[in-house]
């Protein structure tokens, strides 16, 4: 499938973007493991790579075999997800209040499948005085599967090169 | 804050009680940044971050910016970040490889090797009054490196960094020899704000295992690779190693439990991987002898006052942690991944894919460490709270006893020795003068 296929680039903008919506809701909520299975195929790779800062704007963002924020596959996804369900994971219990923030939606064929990039803002709200903003940008893979579109690569680009707290959200 | 007196109320070392106001007075920690930070062996970088001439990466010793540059000569020198013309930084990117520093102020210029290497308009602006020779950046007057740890301190008069370390470099060298290829960093350094004392953060990796089995429960919960082949539950192979000069080794296992266990797990990967292992060993063996051979992998600690380490096996990672202090509860965590470059493919691979999953800011251990130093500080900062005193009495009654092998004062695995080791030399350190270069 190509965009030149879709009679409607608009449809596919909606629904996509409806798609985002739909998951930031399953993020606010803490259901991960719902995330996990509406969002991504099971050969996903999430990924985020540290940030620092250069003059080259290419090389303040770190490669694939340097240090990394996320490097999580399925696996390791669902095993986040059973530590925040476990009622021991103690930085998020009681849980931070999250409200996920997608704009900028931009979607480019990919093969059989899709590319596309959106800003991100995410907001945290935790116990009575904490409170930190995360912003970046989301590169993501979709692939066509029977359920649906699903993600098979999500890259993460955070503007942060010093992070406002170590992390206990997704993006 | 002045006197040995005031300080040793602080720090009460027969009783094992700690004054909660060093964690969160004003005062006391600006003393601490002149007193301990300007006359400290303070780590600074890897060699292997800066291979080639003119690579350089930035860091800060205390609250003081420096650079770590490999000058064009080959040598390592650490400067103040800071153009001595006006104090504007001279470099603002994180790395990267120059031949000059060129303050973007005025536009003065600086070698690698610090001299002030151009001044514009210099005829126009100074005739002969400028003495370039005098205005070259601020070098660290002491810098060391051991096993490509570059270590620097303001304090010229200081002692060697080998005297400085004392004891402890008979068990870091076990983390210098047995990577094949030597330690090497991975590309890029992690950083991210908390709000705590610098030395909430040193103390938990110099000697706190009592908190991982609660804090970290669910960790060990959880069907994935443990971080530590060797835990908890096996806890009587693991010690508490209390060193000089305020260094600490929390989870050393002395009968060959970390390399067994390392063999153990590698049943389920190559012959490649069970070889590597073997090699790792027999050059412990061959560079150290067979004792510290067997001790194999340090587990946890923290070099006096903010460089900590983890490293539970060949087959995990050696991660690097650097608490620097900002403020009185407010710090910023750098971290670093080291890996052995002649590792296989596949084990330098699950090593950097375990430190992201552990140990980095998203780390499922990381995590919980950071909420339990925001709400220590949020209920130990008022003046109330700030009266009483933190309890570290766990091993009033195993304060450890000499080892017949190895140096250091050994104790239970569980034990509370090590704080103390690293707040009693916290008490001399601020009980002497500060260094000549910040009186």
């Amino acid at each position: 499938m190509t965009l030149d296929t879709i009679e409607d680039p608009r449809l596919l903008h909606y629904e996509i973007e409806q798609f985002y919506f739909a998951e930031a809701e399953l993020l606010e909520a803490g259901r991960y493991e719902d995330w996990i299975e509406a969002t991504f195929t099971e050969d996903i790779h999430y990924w985020m790579p540290v940030r620092e800062t250069h003059n080259d704007r290419a090389l303040g963002v770190r490669g694939e075999g340097d240090l990394a924020i996320y490097d999580d596959d399925r696996t390791f996804l669902a095993a986040r997800a059973e530590r925040f369900r476990s009622a021991l994971a103690h930085a998020e219990l009681p849980p931070s209040r999250l409200r996920y923030f997608v704009t900028n939606l931009r979607i480019e064929p990919a093969g059989e499948g899709l590319a596309t990039r959106c800003n991100l803002l995410v907001n945290q709200t935790r116990l009575g005085r904490l409170e930190h903003q995360y912003v970046g940008e989301r590169q993501d893979a979709f692939r066509r599967t029977d359920a649906g579109w699903r993600i098979h690569r999500r890259q993460v680009i955070l503007d942060h090169t010093t992070l406002p707290r170590s992390l206990t959200v997704f993006f | 804050m002045d006197g040995a007196t005031a300080l040793h109320q602080l720090v009460d070392t027969s009783n094992r009680l700690v004054s909660r106001r060093i964690f969160f007075d004003e005062d006391i920690f600006r003393e601490e940044i002149r007193r301990i930070y300007a006359r400290s062996w303070l780590f600074v970088g890897h060699e292997s971050q800066i291979p080639e001439p003119g690579d350089y990466i930035t860091n800060y010793m205390g609250e003081d910016p420096v650079i770590m540059v490999r000058d064009r000569a080959g040598a390592v020198r650490v400067f103040l970040n800071s153009c001595r013309h006006r104090g504007m930084k001279v470099c603002r990117n994180d790395f990267g490889n120059t031949k000059t520093f060129v303050c973007v102020f005025h536009g003065w210029s600086y070698s690698t090797d610090g001299k002030l290497a151009g001044v514009p308009y210099q005829k126009e602006a100074y005739g002969k009054r400028l003495d370039t020779e005098k205005w070259g950046l601020l070098e660290v007057p002491k810098v060391t490196s051991y096993g490509g740890f570059v270590f620097a301190n303001w304090d010229a008069g200081a002692p060697s960094l080998d005297d400085w370390l004392g004891n402890a470099k008979y068990y870091l060298d076990i983390t210098m020899e047995r990577p094949l290829g030597g330690v090497t960093f991975l590309k890029g350094t992690q950083r991210y704000r908390a709000t705590s004392n610098w030395k909430l953060m040193a103390e938990n990796f110099a000697g706190d295992s009592y908190h991982l089995p609660y804090s970290h429960g669910s960790v060990y919960r959880l069907n994935i690779r443990q971080i530590s082949p060797v835990t908890y539950t096996s806890a009587p192979a693991l010690h508490t190693v209390t060193a000089d000069n305020g260094h600490c080794f929390t989870s050393i296992a002395f009968e060959n439990e970390r390399f067994e266990a390392d063999m153990n797990e590698a049943r389920e990967y190559t012959e490649e991987v069970r070889a590597y292992l073997e090699k790792c060993r027999a050059r412990l063996v061959e560079r150290l002898g067979e004792d510290r051979a067997n001790i194999y992998a340090l587990g946890f600690g923290n070099i006096f006052p903010n460089l900590a380490f983890n490293n539970f096996s060949a087959l995990r990672p050696m991660g690097f942690y650097q608490a620097h202090p900002k403020a009185p509860h407010e710090i910023e965590m750098w971290q670093w991944c080291a890996i052995d470059r002649d590792a296989p493919e596949a084990v330098k691979e699950m090593v950097r894919v375990d430190f992201t999953r552990t140990q980095a800011a998203s780390g499922i251990a990381a995590q919980d460490d950071a909420e339990n130093f925001e709400q220590v500080t949020e209920a130990t900062r008022g003046v109330i709270g700030q009266t009483l005193d933190f309890n570290y009495q766990m091993g009033l009654e195993a304060p450890g006893e000499p080892h017949p092998l190895h140096p250091g004062r050994v104790a239970p695995y569980f034990s509370e020795n090590n704080q103390m080791n690293f707040y009693t030399r916290w008490a001399e350190m601020m009980a002497e003068p500060a260094a000549e270069v910040v009186q």
